[in-house]
């Protein structure tokens, strides 16, 4: 361990005034250990866990689902093989290797087949795979013929919606062919009873006479999974009890059997130790994440549960901070052994082998005081240990946080490898409370996934990425009388007329069209959250997942038929400052100057903007303002695109309405993966200058390259917007040259930006600090540049993992100096 | 050429945002046109004549013409290489031809704009001076110049409460000091040499002035950030750096000395400004040579920064 002179640690620390470790250090030698190892392996594909839910489907054929789902994981649980990876504290294997994905027929199976000689040949997310794999993998396809998920969806998909995806307006992501995931699990609660306490319910449960099928049928299928998490658990202490024993290395031998002991004793109550209050944290996100695969399971706050075991191992001395920071550190990295597959049309809205883990310190508590304790600092400083995608790391702040907080967060993001991401509970607060949540309630939000907020505990599935809606493509049809240019398709017409001949009297007109298309395509998207979720009821039925959340036992229900206590959706909508900017150009160069007619803008967009003339409109175009200038005449069109959408919402309901959740409505978002790169490549030319396959914008930013007046002026824009109406989450990325932050007084100011952000009602920020020179190097010399992590979206991913396309446009985006 | 200029309206070229280095905290730092010296080292250059200019990149023309016929003033002919040569006796800066160029080859540095205008664009900025203890930096060319329309923004800006400051290189007479000081917090006053012989060789005027005002200002009680810009073996011998800092420590409220080391970034706007660059061949500062020479500074006494 490299410890720090006083002179280089950020500030006094609250409470680890002791604390050894500094940004950017050597760190533990262990941890560089764990961590070397686990990068060495190649992500594979590992097809053990399909095989055994294979024979266990097969024997239960004709059982209510939900039993038949528990009886598979207690069968892959008890059969899979397990191993303890060298020097680690924290076990517990996902696959037969590190890294590697297992497969989940049950949601889809033929595009695994279909791209079993593809996986290794991609240009991103690559995974390996043996010839035994594949044969294994063939050999169950026919079973799965007619039952999954994938399938079910697809059959109940109307014409209509199926024509809408043929256009690239919507895109139904994961959640039509793979489980939701998208739980906090209620950790207080895990924590203080253990999986035993939590069976103990369910038993109390089945013992009543008033049960109706659904709630017998829930009950005994999450006894069997919270006894099968069990006996997981204690097959790692008989492991780690025979490791120990053939151990020769002292250390090492003791550090095993206390791995036997915590596993021993784990879930029998309230956890004894940190070390084992860690275990329980990781098992319950892994096992969730072999009994479904759905993503961003999220660890929720932190610093709030774990500190109370944190505090008592020190108060009893057992634990130093230097333990505690390593064993943090162990934890962190241990998550990056987790893996998942996903299709390549997929991957592409969200590369870089994602997990969206999200872990959230900091923040108001729920009784309006600060909860920022001496784990919130351990876990930044772990942060910069780790150094990997996962955990996705958030820290929430507020007036009422302590400056040492602000000032390690903004020594982290120095660090440039794109975290901690930052919310503002000043606004995140507000945009909770707007969906009728209590204060109190919204006061403990945390992030799930990657913007998207939830009540960690109390949550239904998916806050955010249903559906998504491509508002680029919606513009572009309907600035083509609702037809799409590239498919043909046309669904409705903007003048009750076929064919894409259209002419707009007023700014009026164009806006008026766009609000009945958007209406139309969202009302689609309802429709498809519908179809999906109608199914995933059925295929991704979670007995073990839902008993972590409140108030599924109560109820006897999944998550997915009503357990949450809240539940709210929301859809991704893509490409929102984009249609503000291409409707400020057409606003001001068609009808307020009449420098050009509507006629010549489509046809300079049909053409491309390619040709002399052409070009001269694309150079009046590029001359109206843009988001991220901080100018009020396109910053409000912004605005009003926002709003058009959150108006929409209040008339539509998720599949949950009426079966106990509070809530059951619908939220705006605009997390959005890097789906606004391959959605950009199904775009034609838009008003605003861009042209056809470039990307939209992201998230909430300014277009890629739009904003010209520096950070302040991006910042000014963001505020703009109804962020205290984004309960779905509102998602800023800037990218800064690392000469911004250099140096404690330059520090300062970026602190004083972040300040800044918060006052000015922003609801989140995060942040690339890199050269854009080094992020072209690595796009030339992947090689050289192993380690480089970058802010893709919400989420962090190793640069070299990206495809090209991602690449390029994270170099693309606007690189703020200090001047 | 004489500054003509209207009190009620101003020549800027840019509002810069999120300035860090013009003063403390984040800063929108203005900048106007227009200034007596002619540094040989200038790294705005575009900045120095007290009328808007045209700017032409090279790289970015097509060679088609399209200017040339969109000038009216006849400012715009093709040189014996088929670039573009502009007349800047004719050229008053209309931007007729810069609206035309399909390759954006062309720009206006310099905008006439009023008081009420730039009052507003810096206070959009109002909550990151708050978060940061920053302001509103004049800067230029040199905004003294232009002291009258300084004086009323800088008076609105007193009226907001918000922090102002001066960035001048003093070479004006003390009346224009005097319009503009009751409405500014800090001067930041660069000192290009002390020896008057050299500073003529440098600047183009001789040093007198400059150091008579800066011994007003702190006369005046007020708060000043000297600024020495290093340049490589032109003002930076031990003897020159002491000079200056013999005239500094005479100065009761300098808070902070400001070490601004040589850069070549201004140099691609000579060229589109059809300017020659005067210092083609010198080399930047080692860390070592710049390190030797804030260890010199520092032992006046005075807090010392390299780059404000």
């Amino acid at each position: 361990m490299v410890t720090a002179k006083p002179e280089q640690l950020s500030s006094a620390i609250p409470g680890i005034e002791n604390m050894l470790y500094e940004y950017g250090g050597e760190g533990f030698p262990r941890v560089r250990r764990v961590r070397a190892e686990l990068m060495a392996a190649v992500p594979a594909i590992c097809p053990e866990r399909a095989l055994l839910i294979t024979e266990s489907y097969r024997e239960t054929e004709g059982q209510p689902m939900v039993l038949r789902r528990a009886k598979a994981l207690e069968r892959i649980l008890a059969n899979m093989s397990i191993f303890i990876e060298k020097d680690q504290l924290i076990v517990g294997n996902q696959a037969g290797q590190v890294r590697a994905a297992p497969i989940f027929p049950e949601y889809s199976i033929d595009w695994v087949i279909e791209e079993l000689d593809q996986f290794e040949k991609r240009s991103g997310d690559v995974f390996t795979i043996t010839e035994d794999t594949k044969d294994k993998l063939r050999s169950i396809q026919a079973f799965w013929q007619g039952k999954t998920h994938q399938e079910a969806v697809y059959a109940d998909i109307s014409d209509i919606n199926m024509a809408a995806q043929q256009q690239n307006v919507i895109h139904r992501g994961g959640i039509s062919m793979s489980g939701d995931g998208h739980i906090i699990p209620n950790h207080d609660k895990v924590l203080a009873l253990g999986y035993r306490g939590l069976q103990q319910q369910v038993q109390e449960n089945l013992k009543r006479t008033d049960l109706n099928e659904e709630q017998r049928d829930f009950y005994q299928a999450a006894e069997i999974s919270l006894g099968a998490a069990i006996h997981f658990a204690r097959r790692y202490a008989k492991l780690a009890t025979k490791l120990a024993g053939l151990e020769s290395d002292p250390q090492r031998k003791a550090e095993l059997e206390q791995i036997a002991g915590v596993n021993t004793r784990i879930f029998e109550g309230k956890a004894q130790t940190f070390h084992e209050a860690l275990q329980v944290v990781y098992y319950c996100h892994l096992i969730m994440m072999i009994e479904s695969n759905g993503h961003s399971f999220s660890f929720g706050r932190f610093d709030q549960y774990i500190y109370p075991y944190y505090q008592a191992d020190i108060d009893a001395g057992r634990l130093t901070n230097q333990q505690a920071l390593e064993l943090i550190t162990l934890f962190f990295i241990k998550l990056n052994s987790l893996n998942k597959v996903r299709p390549w049309d997929h991957t592409e809205f969200g590369v870089g082998y994602p997990l969206y883990s999200n872990l959230m310190v900091g923040g108001m508590k729920a009784d309006g005081l600060d909860g920022t304790n001496p784990v919130t600092y351990l876990s930044l400083r772990a942060m910069d240990l780790t150094r990997l995608p996962e955990p996705n790391l958030s820290v929430r702040y507020w007036a009422g946080s302590p400056r040492a907080l602000l000032n390690e967060s903004a020594r982290l993001i120095r660090e440039g490898f794109g975290m901690p991401a930052l919310f503002a509970d000043e606004t995140v607060i507000p945009a909770m409370m707007s969906i009728g949540l209590p204060e109190e309630v919204a006061r403990d939000y945390a992030s799930m996934g990657c913007v998207e907020v939830a009540i960690p505990g109390r949550w239904g599935h998916r806050a955010t990425g249903m559906t998504y809606i491509n508002f680029g493509k919606i513009l572009e049809i309907v600035l083509n009388n609702g037809t799409d240019p590239a498919s043909g398709i046309q669904l409705m017409s903007v003048n009750g007329q076929p064919g894409r001949d259209v002419h707009f009297n007023s700014y009026d007109e164009v806006w008026q069209a766009w609000k009945k298309f958007l209406k139309f395509y969202t009302d689609l998207a309802v429709e498809s959250d519908a179809i999906c979720d109608r199914h995933l009821k059925v295929f991704d039925a979670d007995p073990f997942g839902s008993s972590l959340v409140d108030n599924s036992i109560e109820r006897g229900k999944t998550l997915k038929n009503g357990g949450g206590e809240f539940d709210f959706v929301s859809q991704s909508t893509i490409g929102t400052s984009i249609i503000g900017d291409a409707l400020a150009v057409v606003k001001k160069l068609v009808f307020e100057d009449r420098t050009i007619t509507f006629e010549q803008l489509r046809a300079a967009l049909d053409a491309n903007w390619q040709g002399v003339q052409n070009q001269k409109i694309r150079k009046l175009a590029l001359a109206v303002p843009k988001f991220g200038n901080d100018e009020d005449y396109v910053d409000e069109i912004v605005a009003d695109v926002y709003t058009s959408y959150l108006d929409l919402l209040p008339g539509y309901h998720n599949a949950r309405f009426g079966q106990g959740p509070i809530g059951c409505g619908y939220t705006m978002s605009t997390s959005n993966i890097s789906s606004y790169v391959p959605y950009g490549m199904d775009v034609g030319a838009t008003p605003d200058g861009r042209y056809y396959g470039q990307p939209v914008n992201e998230g909430a930013s300014p277009c890629l390259g739009a904003d010209k007046q520096g950070p302040t002026a991006v910042l000014k824009s963001v505020s703009k917007l109804p962020n205290q109406r984004m309960a779905g989450g509102q998602l800023l990325n800037m990218k800064f040259s690392p000469n911004v932050l250099k140096g404690d007084d330059n520090l300062e100011k970026f602190i004083a930006l972040l300040e800044a952000n918060r006052l000015l009602g922003n609801f989140h920020i995060q942040f690339n600090i890199v050269d854009s020179a080094e992020l072209r190097d690595a796009r030339l010399h992947p090689e050289k540049h192993p380690n480089l992590m970058v802010r893709v979206a919400g989420y962090c991913a190793l640069f070299t993992s990206l495809i090209p396309e991602v690449q390029d446009a994270i170099i693309a985006r606007t690189e703020q100096q200090g001047l | 050429m004489l500054p003509m200029y209207n009190p009620a309206r101003g020549l800027i070229s840019t509002v810069q945002k999120y300035s860090t280095k013009d003063g403390p905290g984040i800063r929108d730092t203005v900048f106007f046109k227009g200034c007596p010296l002619g540094c040989l080292w200038c790294s705005n250059p575009e900045l120095i004549r007290p009328v808007p200019d045209l700017l032409y990149s090279r790289e970015k023309c097509a060679h088609c013409g399209t200017c040339l016929s969109a000038c009216l003033k006849e400012a715009l002919s093709f040189d014996e290489e088929g670039y573009v040569w502009v007349d800047r006796l004719k050229c008053d800066g209309c931007g007729e031809c810069v609206q035309a160029c399909p390759n954006s080859a062309l720009e206006i540095a310099g905008k006439f704009v009023t008081v009420e205008e730039v009052t507003k664009e810096v206070l959009k900025d109002r909550v990151f001076y708050q978060t940061s203890n920053g302001g509103v930096t004049f800067s230029g060319g040199e905004p003294l110049w232009q002291a009258g329309f300084v004086a009323q923004v800088a008076r609105n800006l007193k009226n907001e409460g918000i922090h102002t400051a001066l960035d001048t290189a003093g070479h004006v007479g003390w009346c224009r000091f005097e319009e503009v000081l009751p409405y500014i917090d800090l001067v930041l006053y660069d000192i290009k040499a002390a020896d008057h012989n050299l500073h003529r060789q440098l600047t183009g005027q001789e040093n007198d002035v400059i150091i008579m005002n800066a011994q007003l200002l702190a006369q005046h009680g007020m708060p000043m950030h000297v600024r020495l810009v290093l340049i490589p073996g032109l003002n930076d011998s031990d003897a020159e750096i002491k000079g200056r800092m013999q005239i500094v420590s005479e100065l009761a409220t300098v808070q902070q000395v400001d070490l601004l080391p040589y850069h070549r970034y201004g140099i691609g706007k000579y060229a589109r400004l059809g300017l020659d660059y005067p210092l083609l061949d010198l080399p930047e500062y080692s860390e070592e040579r710049l390190a030797e020479i804030e260890a010199l500074v520092r032992s006046y006494g005075i807090k010392t920064t390299i780059g404000g």
